[in-house]
């Protein structure tokens, strides 16, 4: 019973097309889109550059992009030597614009569970706890300090450049949590290209309307961009199958994305980038006269950036500040009943240093300062802080330009928490025009969280952080445009960190579990353009995870075995259709692999159809579920039938 | 590619999963009325609707599992269901977290009625005097008991508490209704409602020593169980409201869980459980029962004595399905079998 009452700090308390491809492959697709006069203008930028930072240049020359653009997270091109990872593009997100729980579902292997479309909802990423996935925005960890996981439909969605899904250890580049995989949400800023908005409005079923609005001006100094959206959704969706309403399932909130760049000299610039993102969802309950509660969050993310960038050297500066605000209203009506806040000072350096050709050198050096605060009824009681600090070595090796190396090295000084070493080695081998392997192999980890640590009764300051050692091998085989990646993947997780009943009438986490996960990432793509009006682009995954708990040898709770996805975008001319299909098999929801209680297998699919008029002018149409599918991926918790929207975007 | 040949591609895909996708878990049952067997309350998951009752055969040789989902058209029970009381042919099914208490017929176990009117996290109910006495307590707000007619299930009053006090179990006992005002093992006092007047009389009653775990009625009499750390206590309470008698449990620490059966106490302390005669003044020094440890208070989340054996429930952390054990009250193990998600109480039906 006591569990009940309080429940557990639920509150307080998770295609494509892949990237990292040949640089001639970007200015091919520029020419495609961009035609020829675009191509020209691109290729004289291009020669400029590679005149100016001729060494730089060279030595990424595998990955280097025209460099008409500034990244925040500058960490990622370099990742994108070593790791295939997945880009959604604001087009792919503009697919699932519901939240951000769809666009990975639909969109990426990581297995989602919601409860009803909108609300509470954590990931699992190669058969791992919610934990063990790191969201990351433009390079800066931004899993909640309270929780240590993403809550997931409370992360803005709208306002990035690209979304980026990165499979297995991250921890030395990303920190804590990024075990299973991490999900980085990145923000751009472009030089040169003048003014340019749009703006996109969007009425869906029940009750849902979104508008999203963008402008950005550049000229060859200075660049600035902003966005920003409101969604609302009254969300009352029913399901006359499971006799289930979604009552009290109403969710809105709003985002603002201010960035802007200025290159202070040839190879300088300052930065910045800020969200701004207040959201308010209720919590569906089963019956009329359930308890009705809701949870609101506000957040800011403020980032600042100085980076130089000289033939040799590059370095990188970064001040950020991050707020994290929740109040949870155990009853609807009243004023909050517990919450949280959270504020993250973050301190960052990223030194890059080329000794040779081909020997290249990184050293990332960063300090935090996390500060907590309870509110009402919390467990956290007063206000808790700690301090981060965090030093990583990274050395790279250019072997030749079909093989290259890395090898990485990470201590971090968490207040009051003994860390442990940190590594990684990668490795990646072009054998052939067809064939090319990858292999990586690295010990990450995920650190307490404040609730783990402090929360009263039961915070436990003896806790370890998570560790993991992890290995996979990429395979990656080329077609003529077919590209097929095979990527089995082992993960053995030890001190796992889990709230367990003391006895004494509360729950205290401790390190307990050890989980050994295994299984097989692969993706099938294929992307033709025959000729100026066809173009068809195919990207499927399919993953098998099996995510065992040693101790009970049984499979991890929601989990699945099997998850296939897939989407398909083809155009003619002005019109363009998209189709996602999205399996996901047996899933089991009790520690006894209970078949009664599992969720069994599913297939969902969604459409849509879009015309250009007059080049600027898009009307669109979306069909979801339109299989007409029951199905859940929380126990007890069904998403949408068959459901409809239409879309208009003007661009100027 | 042309845009049909696409479409085709498409469809296929689709028939080729909904296909594959059509299994789906089923139970067959038959007819059968719950008469003359055991029922056993699941309360199921936190924010899940997946509470439902158990039957099971008095010789304990015939079970069916979700017997409200599978005589009401599939419908799930609710979210968290508390506890159940037995009235005429009534069954009284009260499910905190959907604020609602479904009246079903307890041999069909199909729906006859229900309350929801004024309930507000209801926790335990009680039957005296034609009406039916439901504790609420409020997420972090007022503690108060509401009294509805049995014979239309309508609302009469709501009898406030302090909101420094508590509700949580409701007796009846020589024709008064005592509230036991501690819940999670804090607080020591039980007051009295005069089921003439529905009001509360005279001041609470407290405990002299150790916080109250369960409050129970035998025989027109209400019995009490206190813990404390080193010692725990069993009072009896006159149906005046008056403590008649202590019994003390010399070096049993968190006693809980009380139960009476043929002139025994039987309660339970971590995952031992203890038997006591009635009249003896010395506590047991042995347990009759040490169950396996699956943590302190999964072990024996639920605890029944009925005719001289002992239902004991395993929740497994509430991860799974519990698992029921039956014994003699010798302590020998008769049964187990697997019941619902968080099964609780044992009622004779």
């Amino acid at each position: 019973m006591i569990f009940y009452k309080k429940p557990l700090p639920k509150r307080e308390g998770v295609a494509k097309r892949k990237s990292g491809d040949l640089p001639k492959f970007n200015i091919k697709n520029r020419i495609a889109f961009g035609g020829k006069a675009a191509y020209d203008m691109i290729l004289k930028r291009a020669l400029t550059l590679f005149s100016v930072s001729s060494c730089l240049t060279i030595y990424y020359s595998q990955e280097k992009d025209i460099d008409t653009v500034f990244v925040f997270d500058n960490q990622m091109k370099k990742v994108k030597l070593f790791h295939s990872l997945t880009t959604l593009s604001p087009a792919d997100i503009q697919k699932n614009s519901s939240n951000l729980s769809e666009v990975l579902r639909f969109q990426s292997p990581v297995y989602i569970k919601e409860n009803g479309r909108g609300a509470v909802s954590s990931p699992s990423f190669r058969g791992t706890t919610a934990q063990q996935t790191a969201f990351v925005w433009n390079g800066i960890n931004i899993n909640s300090q309270f929780l240590g996981q993403g809550d997931i439909n409370n992360i803005a969605l709208f306002g990035y450049d690209h979304m980026e899904i990165k499979s297995g250890g991250g921890s030395v580049i990303y920190g804590s949590g990024a075990i299973g995989g991490s999900i980085h949400l990145n923000n751009d800023l472009s030089f040169n290209k003048g003014f340019n908005g749009m703006f996109n409005s969007e009425i869906a079923s029940f009750g849902t309307y979104n508008n999203f609005a963008k402008a950005a001006f550049s000229n060859d100094k200075f660049s600035f961009k902003v966005s920003g959206n409101y969604l609302i959704s009254q969300n009352d969706y029913e399901v006359p199958e499971e006799n289930y309403i979604n009552r009290n399932g109403k969710f809105y909130n709003s985002t603002l994305n201010i960035g802007t760049s200025y290159k202070i000299a040839s190879n300088q610039t300052i930065s910045w980038q800020s969200q701004f993102y207040d959201a308010t969802q209720n919590y569906p309950i089963f019956t009329e006269n359930g308890n009705k509660s809701k949870y609101e969050s506000q957040t800011v993310r403020s980032l600042l950036s100085w980076d130089i960038n000289n033939s040799k050297i590059s370095n990188s500066l970064k001040a950020a500040y991050t707020e994290d605000n929740f109040q949870y209203f155990g009853n609807y009506n009243e004023s909050y009943t517990s919450g949280g806040i959270n504020k993250n000072y973050i301190l960052k350096n990223d030194f890059n240093y080329f000794i040779d050709p081909k020997w290249n050198i990184n050293v990332i050096g960063e300090f935090q300062q996390n500060q907590g605060e309870g509110l009402g009824t919390s467990g956290i009681t007063g206000k808790v802080k700690r301090n981060v600090g965090s030093a990583a070595g990274l050395l790279r090796y250019f072997a030749t330009s079909n093989l290259r190396f890395e090898a990485g090295i990470k201590q971090d000084f968490v207040e009051d928490i003994k860390s442990p070493l940190l590594y990684s080695f990668s490795g990646k081998w072009k054998a052939n025009n067809w064939y090319s392997l990858n292999l990586n192999f690295s010990k990450n980890f995920r650190f307490p969280s404040f609730n783990d640590l402090y929360w009263t009764p039961g915070g436990n300051q003896d806790l370890r952080p998570e560790t993991s050692v992890q290995t996979d091998m990429n395979h990656e085989f080329k077609v003529g445009d077919f590209k097929l990646t095979l990527s089995p993947y082992y993960i053995r997780i030890t001190d796992m960190i889990r709230w367990l009943d003391t006895g004494l009438g509360y729950y205290s986490p401790f390190n307990t579990n050890k989980v050994e996960s295994y299984g097989l990432e692969s993706q099938l793509s294929y992307q033709k353009r025959f000729n100026e009006d066809h173009s068809v682009k195919l990207v499927a995954g399919y993953t098998y995870a099996k995510s065992i708990n040693l101790e009970t040898q049984k499979q991890l709770t929601y989990v699945p075995l099997h998850k296939f996805s897939s989407n398909v975008d083809y155009q003619y001319k002005f019109l363009r259709v998209y189709a996602q299909g999205m399996f996901n098999g047996l899933t089991y929801t009790t520690s006894d692999e209970s078949k009664k209680y599992a969720i069994y297998p599913y297939f969902v699919m969604n459409a849509g159809l879009s015309a250009t008029f007059m080049k600027n002018y898009t009307l669109g149409i979306k069909v979801n579920n339109i299989t007409d599918t029951v199905y859940e991926t929380m126990a007890y918790y069904p998403l949408p039938k068959r459901n409809y929207s239409i879309n208009a975007t003007i661009n100027f | 590619m042309k845009l049909n040949r696409l479409l085709q591609f498409i469809f296929g895909f689709v028939l080729l999963f909904s296909i594959s996708c059509t299994s789906e878990y089923e139970e067959t049952i038959p007819e059968i009325t719950y008469q003359n067997g055991l029922l056993i309350t699941n309360e199921g998951n936190f924010g899940s609707p997946n509470a439902d009752v158990t039957f099971i055969t008095k010789d304990l040789s015939l079970m069916q599992n979700d017997i409200y989902k599978a005589n009401n058209n599939k419908e799930n029970l609710g979210d968290v269901l508390q506890t159940m009381v037995l009235n005429g042919d009534k069954a009284y099914l009260l499910l905190n977290n959907s604020n609602k208490i479904q009246i079903v017929d307890r041999y069909s176990f199909k729906k006859a009625g229900e309350i929801t009117a004024q309930l507000n996290n209801p926790r335990y109910m009680a039957i005296a005097n034609g009406n039916l006495y439901v504790s609420n307590d409020k997420y972090g707000g007022a503690k108060f008991v509401n009294v509805y007619k049995l014979s239309d299930n309508s609302f009469v009053k709501k009898i406030d508490f302090a909101s420094t006090s508590t509700v949580e179990r409701v007796v009846e006992a020589g024709g008064n209704i005592f509230v036991q005002n501690a819940s999670y093992g804090f607080g020591n006092t039980i007051t009295k409602i005069n089921t003439t007047t529905n009001a509360i009389e005279g001041a609470p009653t407290p405990m002299p020593n150790g916080d109250i775990t369960k409050t129970i009625t035998y025989n027109s009499n209400v019995y009490v169980i206190a813990q404390g750390t080193a010692d725990s206590y069993i009072y009896q309470i006159n149906p005046a409201g008056s403590i008649v008698k202590t019994t003390t449990l010399t070096g049993i620490a968190n006693g809980t869980n009380l139960q009476i059966d043929g002139g025994r106490f039987y309660f339970t302390s971590s995952n031992k459980v203890y038997s006591m005669d009635m009249n003896a003044t010395a506590a047991p020094t042995n347990p009759i029962i040490t169950a396996v440890d699956g943590g302190a208070n999964f072990t024996l989340y639920g605890f029944s004595v009925i005719d001289g054996r002992i239902f004991t429930s395993d929740v497994k952390g509430f991860t799974q399905p519990s698992e029921i054990t039956v014994y003699t009250t010798g302590g020998t193990v008769i049964s187990k079998f697997t019941a619902g998600m968080g099964a609780t109480s044992v009622y004779k039906n």
